[in-house]
């Protein structure tokens, strides 16, 4: 319980770092403040819009004052105004948000039953034939950067076995509006799927081999249990928070493969928003890219906190906490 | 782990490691043709280009070779830095105890959770592009899961009877934590930073290949970008966008498939030999 508070509070605390990022890095940098926070070009402002934008960031304003400011902006949802775009930050988000969490969502929920099947096999046959395929091909994956395994999967379902499109989200004038609809996150989703699935499965896979060897599973195998239900029912609660954890974790790590795979799968998610954003040098955009991912991994992390409150007596009642 | 196996993953990985050294070290001896040579455009695989030309007409493989040296630059420095970093962070939340230590270990949780792509991009997005400040971002943001690694066995260190030995005898805290814990956590320090080069690696060629890599110094990220902007991957060509791809990941496996073998070593140590059901 104490722990599970302590991890709360930092939870918060990134929160504030994040922050805090946002709003000393554009005022710390070399170069003007103003031309940082609006993203604007030395060369293309003129005096009167210079001065225009200096009063209404409030750059006159001491330090305190400026971050008394944003950190109430931030409280109201505010995100900031896109100089580039010339709209706020928090519509443009709310636009793209969805269509990431399309491909996003699904990845996290097939990666994580995936390599916790994967896993509870592998490591129940600890040593074997399957074991070592699997986790010789795991340790393989998780060498392959997301955009490869995004451009290769293009490259052979869509551009030469022509079973999937090749991007977006939808076809124009399609039959089957659903179906479409699911034909399109195939590719993407599997991208990120099969990058996000090695790192859960390797964790697991060692915890589940560490508990074939526990007392409780010599038990259960003298009182005649099948080994399916050992291997499912009793190995899986034990590994169970190891699990959520890496769930919550791996929120994260879609996040930032999402960044990329939206790119090349041209989804107009909040990945293409970032990408656009850097050559267009629209930091207000790119800072709010940023909270809002934050705020993502940190919900995620609470809730596998609590998950985790919830699962495992031995956190709930805090008997193992006093080492 | 069997024993053969793992002794296959270090040869396996060395065996990569020392290609790619020889690519960085000596990429004028290996790479067929000088940087800026310039030949006819999108040529195919061939006796004379081995990966093709790109639309520039520059020898892929010769561009491949040069480009190697760059990104295991990048990946090595900003590992060291971070390593540095984690070790430091790790020993001062693991060993020393109180307010100070408290602190320490919630600044570990605080960046474990911060996310490392968006919040690499809009750092590098300030900074600039440049090969030294792409290593100083992904060390900056890199640190954490080192200094994990160290607080979890620093603190498991500061129970031993040798260590608290030396605090009956005494010994200035500095001396401890310097001249006799810091040398027993080599180990665990050595296995964090073979993943960390890694780890190290994919993020660069991740921000490469976002755009914010330097154009000045392309690395295996970077021409994996230029395929893609440059049509290279519109036309399916293979040779130029998949190469560098491959190279990223056998590099990047090398130091995976160490790190292996260190793991399987570690299991032995750790089992001391025959495991029973009676304790």
């Amino acid at each position: 319980m104490k722990q599970t508070i302590r991890q709360l509070i930092s939870a918060f605390a990134c929160l504030l770092v994040i922050v805090a990022v946002n709003f000393f890095l554009p005022r710390m940098m070399p170069g003007d403040p103003v031309l940082m926070l609006t993203g604007l070009e030395d060369d293309l402002v003129s005096q009167a819009e210079y001065a225009m934008y200096r009063e209404k960031l409030g750059l006159d304003a001491p330090v305190a004052a400026q971050l008394g400011l944003y950190v109430k902006s931030l409280l109201k949802l505010d995100l900031g105004h896109s100089y580039h775009y010339k709209r706020s930050v928090g519509s443009m988000l709310a636009e793209r948000i969805p269509n990431t969490l399309r491909v996003a969502v699904p990845a996290v929920i097939i990666s994580s039953l995936l390599a916790m099947l994967l896993a509870t096999y592998a490591g129940s046959k600890n040593g074997g034939v399957g074991d070592a395929s699997i986790t010789g091909a795991m340790i393989i994956m998780n060498a392959v950067p997301v955009f490869l395994l995004c451009m290769l999967l293009i490259t052979v379902f869509a551009y030469h076995l022509g079973w999937l499109p090749f991007g977006g989200l939808a076809s124009a004038n399609a039959h089957n509006a659903v179906a479409d609809r699911l034909r399109h996150l195939v590719l993407p989703v599997t991208a990120l799927s099969l990058s996000a699935l090695p790192s859960k499965y390797l964790i697991l896979r060692n915890q589940v081999a560490a508990s074939t060897e526990e007392k409780y599973v010599l038990y259960a195998r003298a009182r005649g249990i099948s080994e399916n239900r050992i291997r499912y029912v009793h190995i899986f609660r034990n590994v169970s928070q190891t699990f959520v954890t890496m769930v919550g974790l791996n929120v994260g790590f879609v996040l930032s493969g999402s960044l990329i795979a939206e790119n090349i799968f041209s989804i107009r998610g909040m990945g293409q928003l970032m990408t656009g954003a850097i050559s267009a040098r629209d930091f207000p955009t790119l800072q709010g890219c940023l909270f809002v991912s934050a705020l993502a991994v940190i919900a995620a992390d609470i809730v596998t906190r609590l998950v985790c409150l919830a699962l495992d007596p031995k956190v709930r009642l805090g008997i193992y906490e006093a080492e | 782990m069997k024993r053969n196996s793992a002794f296959a993953a270090l040869a396996l990985g060395m065996l990569l490691l020392v290609i790619f050294a020889a690519f960085s070290v000596l990429p004028q001896r290996i790479a067929p043709y000088g940087v800026k040579e310039m030949f006819r455009a999108w040529q195919p695989i061939s006796r004379a280009h081995l990966l093709g030309t790109n639309d520039m007409g520059y020898d892929i493989f010769t561009e491949l070779v040069h480009a190697a040296r760059n990104t295991l630059v990048i990946g090595l420095t900003s590992s060291v830095i971070s390593l540095f970093l984690g070790t430091a962070i790790g020993l001062w939340a693991g060993y020393v105890s109180g307010v100070t230590g408290e602190v320490a270990g919630g600044i570990i949780n605080v960046f474990l959770l911060v996310p490392m792509l968006p919040a690499a991009i809009v750092v590098a997005a300030y900074l600039g592009a440049g090969s030294g400040n792409t290593a100083a971002v992904i060390a900056l943001l890199g640190w954490c899961p080192t200094a994990r690694a160290v607080r979890a066995r620093a603190a498991q260190l500061k129970q031993t009877a040798f260590v608290e030995s030396l605090v009956i005898l005494q010994i200035p805290k500095a001396r401890i934590i310097f001249r006799h814990i810091l040398p027993n956590l080599m180990e665990t320090v050595l296995a964090r930073y073979i993943l960390s080069v890694s780890s190290c690696m994919m993020m660069e060629s991740a921000l490469s290949f976002i755009g914010l890599g330097d154009p000045s110094s392309v690395t295996w990220g970077g021409m994996v970008n230029f395929a893609y902007r440059n049509g290279g991957f519109a036309r399916g060509a293979l040779n130029w966008f998949l190469a560098p791809g491959l190279c990223i990941t056998l590099c990047s496996l090398s130091f995976r498939l160490l790190n292996t073998f260190f793991e399987y070593r570690a299991s032995l140590v750790r089992s001391g030999g025959a495991k029973s059901y009676m304790e």
